[in-house]
């Protein structure tokens, strides 16, 4: 990856970490890109991840650790930064373009995303997912949240409660 | 919040439906990460979904969760104003929306201002905003002159009317002028918003009336202290200011007190303040070198603040604050700071005129690099930068909605800063006085963009008006006319 270098780089080339996906997937990245996540942040420190041995994530396939490294690597520079005071109107605007197109994914990518972003704790990531399932469904009624979410069919009691609801509240359905 | 990778065990009990997307995601995340972005009105809707989700989008941490998300999200001031919505033939219909300001003096791209909610059978003339800010979301919306009151979230739509209660003396017999000023404050020990209302009713008596929106059931009582005797008589129907912990009113000697009035129902000093929890009153000494000055109350940052009205002297305006003192509400120990000085002479044309318009300017917030943000009751929000006195204006009501309708208050403003919140009126409808009548509320659903060059035009704002016409007649008459 053409990543800048980061700060605490002391020879020439950036340090790389080896993560170990729950199919047994190796990725090689930059301990940079890595860090953004605080649980790995923690073992990197330590000085794991280098060399043969790797981090295993039990929890996240290939398919999904490839999608959280794609985003990691595109924001480690900004976040190496530190806010980044000097980052210009257009870096902040390729990298909002750049978040756009990267949440215009299938559902179930999304919901793997947000589990994984939790998971590692990879905060940006998981505002930018969990923004944009929550402006998937804002506009939903509740019948259709439970639908959408397979909660079962409610019950004639749990039916009444919903009628009184929107009763009460009429003017937030229509 | 459990550290473990692992996710929590999925609940079984809920049956996968056939074609539909499997469901992934465990209740805590859905709570704690999607629901708090979801926007306030939808948040009210969800609550229906089921008892687990009604529990948890209620709960005080929820609340809480959802307004940090929201005031961290972006850092550009958002007010809300509010406007008569033309119906043809129909009731007076009020609108209310929320438009994010620019500070910065970047003008980049044209703003747009959100629909928030509307009202049907609101006239927006002598609408009053219970102040420049919500208290923990709440609003309290009133025409002084009905003494009718309701409290409103303005992002959900949520609303409760309060009980009827008693009219109000007049200060004169036409306009909204009336002996009574009606707050919200949130009384963080009880862990409730509480309404009070200090008046003087027909009976010429001095009363304060409490509401609790937990507590209240269907009626006002009496507040716990002893009202200041004429207290009520120096109020104009304005809203006090409700700051940590206590409400503070101008008590307007300067217009309410006139010849030997003055003597008879003198006040230590003018400003009172009732602390909300414990329900006793105090007095606050005012600026010392300004006591004598025409003034406003207002909020700046958390401090309460003096703006004083120095035009007819020294084409002036001055701020001036006091830190509250935690946990007190005599203090008078407390000095009041020079904040700053607003030079209306040493700006240039048309900004001096602009600023300098309508009778009330009134601090909304400051700290956007300095620079604080100034409103006035010709519906226009100004960037102030105090270091170089240099103003800019960053909204005017005319951009948005129609110049025509636009209303300018004669109390408050019809401009304040606004809060994303789901805090909820908390108490059910059937609780509250069965006769009193609820707003007809509907949730906003249009965008109006900003339309250039709509606004500043120059306009003669002085026009003798049939309302002004009564409220001048009503002067004299209260002038030359004994009780």
């Amino acid at each position: 990856m053409a990543a800048p270098e980061s700060g605490d780089g002391n020879n020439g080339a950036a340090r790389m970490v080896t993560l170990i996906s729950s199919d047994n997937t190796r990725f090689e990245v930059e301990a940079a890109a890595a860090s953004l996540s605080q649980t790995l942040q923690l073992t990197i420190l330590d000085g794991g991840g280098g060399g043969g041995d790797g981090i295993p994530l039990p929890n996240v396939d290939s398919a999904t650790l490839s999608k959280v490294l794609e985003y990691c690597i595109k924001h480690a520079p900004a976040a190496a930064n530190g806010g980044a005071p000097n980052a210009t109107a257009v870096d902040r605007a390729e990298l909002e373009r750049f978040d756009n197109e990267f949440v215009n994914i299938d559902q179930s990518v999304l919901y793997s995303l947000i589990m994984a972003a939790h998971n590692l704790e990879i905060e940006g990531l998981q505002s930018l997912v969990a923004k944009k399932v929550a402006d998937m469904i804002k506009g939903k009624s509740p019948m259709e949240i439970r639908r959408t979410l397979g909660f079962p069919d409610p019950t004639p009691e749990e039916q009444a409660e919903m009628n009184a609801h929107m009763l009460e509240y009429g003017w937030a359905y229509e | 919040m459990p550290e473990s990778q692992a996710p929590p065990p999925r609940s079984s009990k809920r049956p996968r439906h056939g074609h539909l997307p499997a469901p992934t995601l465990p209740d805590d995340v859905i709570v704690e990460q999607i629901l708090t972005r979801v926007p306030a009105a939808a948040v009210i809707r969800f609550r229906a979904v089921c008892r687990a989700w009604h529990a948890a989008l209620t709960s005080d941490h929820f609340v809480q969760a959802h307004r940090s998300l929201r005031s961290g999200a972006h850092h550009q001031p958002e007010i809300v104003f509010f406007a008569p919505r033309p119906v043809a033939g129909g009731p007076a219909t009020t609108s209310f929306y929320t438009c994010k300001l620019k500070v910065a003096g970047q003008h980049d791209e044209p703003a747009t201002a959100c629909e928030l909610v509307t009202v049907e059978d609101l006239r927006a003339s002598n609408l009053v905003l219970s102040g420049t800010r919500p208290c923990h979301g709440l609003t309290l919306l009133y025409q002084p002159s009905t003494s009718e009151y309701h409290v409103c979230n303005l992002s959900t739509g949520e609303h409760v009317a309060l009980p009827r209660c008693a009219w109000a003396n007049r200060v004169i017999r036409y306009g909204p002028y009336v002996l009574s000023s009606t707050g919200i404050g949130f009384d963080a020990a009880a862990g409730e918003h509480k309404v009070v209302r200090l008046y003087e009713g027909w009976d010429r008596e001095q009363h304060c009336e409490v509401y609790g929106l937990r507590s209240g059931g269907g009626w006002w009582r009496s507040c716990a202290g002893q009202v200041p005797p004429h207290a009520a008589k120096g109020l104009d129907g304005r809203p006090p200011v409700f700051l940590d912990g206590c409400f503070y009113w101008h008590i307007n000697t300067l217009r309410n007190f006139q010849g030997t009035e003055a003597l008879r129902f003198s006040t230590p000093e003018p400003i009172l303040s009732l602390s909300v929890d414990t329900e006793q009153f105090g007095w606050v000494p005012p600026p010392e070198e300004r006591a004598h000055y025409s003034f406003h109350l207002a909020e700046l940052d958390g401090s309460l603040c003096v703006a004083v009205d120095l035009r007819l002297t020294f084409e002036e305006y001055e701020l001036w604050t006091r830190p509250t003192v935690s946990g007190s509400s005599s203090g008078s120990q407390v000095s009041w700071s020079l904040r700053c000085r607003l030079s209306l002479a040493s700006l240039p044309r048309p900004m001096r005129d602009d600023l300098g318009r309508g009778n009330r300017m009134l601090p909304l917030a400051s700290s956007f690099g300095g620079r604080i943000l100034l409103a006035t009751n010709c519906n226009e929000v100004f960037s102030y930068d105090p270091d170089g006195n240099s103003v800019e204006r960053i909204f005017a009501m005319q951009e948005f909605v129609d110049d025509l309708v636009t209303v300018k208050p004669e109390l408050l403003l019809n401009i304040a800063l606004h809060e994303e919140s789901i805090t909820g009126v908390r108490c059910r409808r059937s609780t509250t006085g069965g006769d009193a009548t609820q707003l007809k509320m509907k949730l906003g659903s249009t965008t109006v963009a900003r339309r250039q060059g709509a606004a500043y035009q120059h306009r003669n704002d002085f026009r003798i008006t049939p309302q002004l016409l009564h409220t001048l007649i009503g002067i004299a008459a209260e002038q030359y006319l004994p009780h």
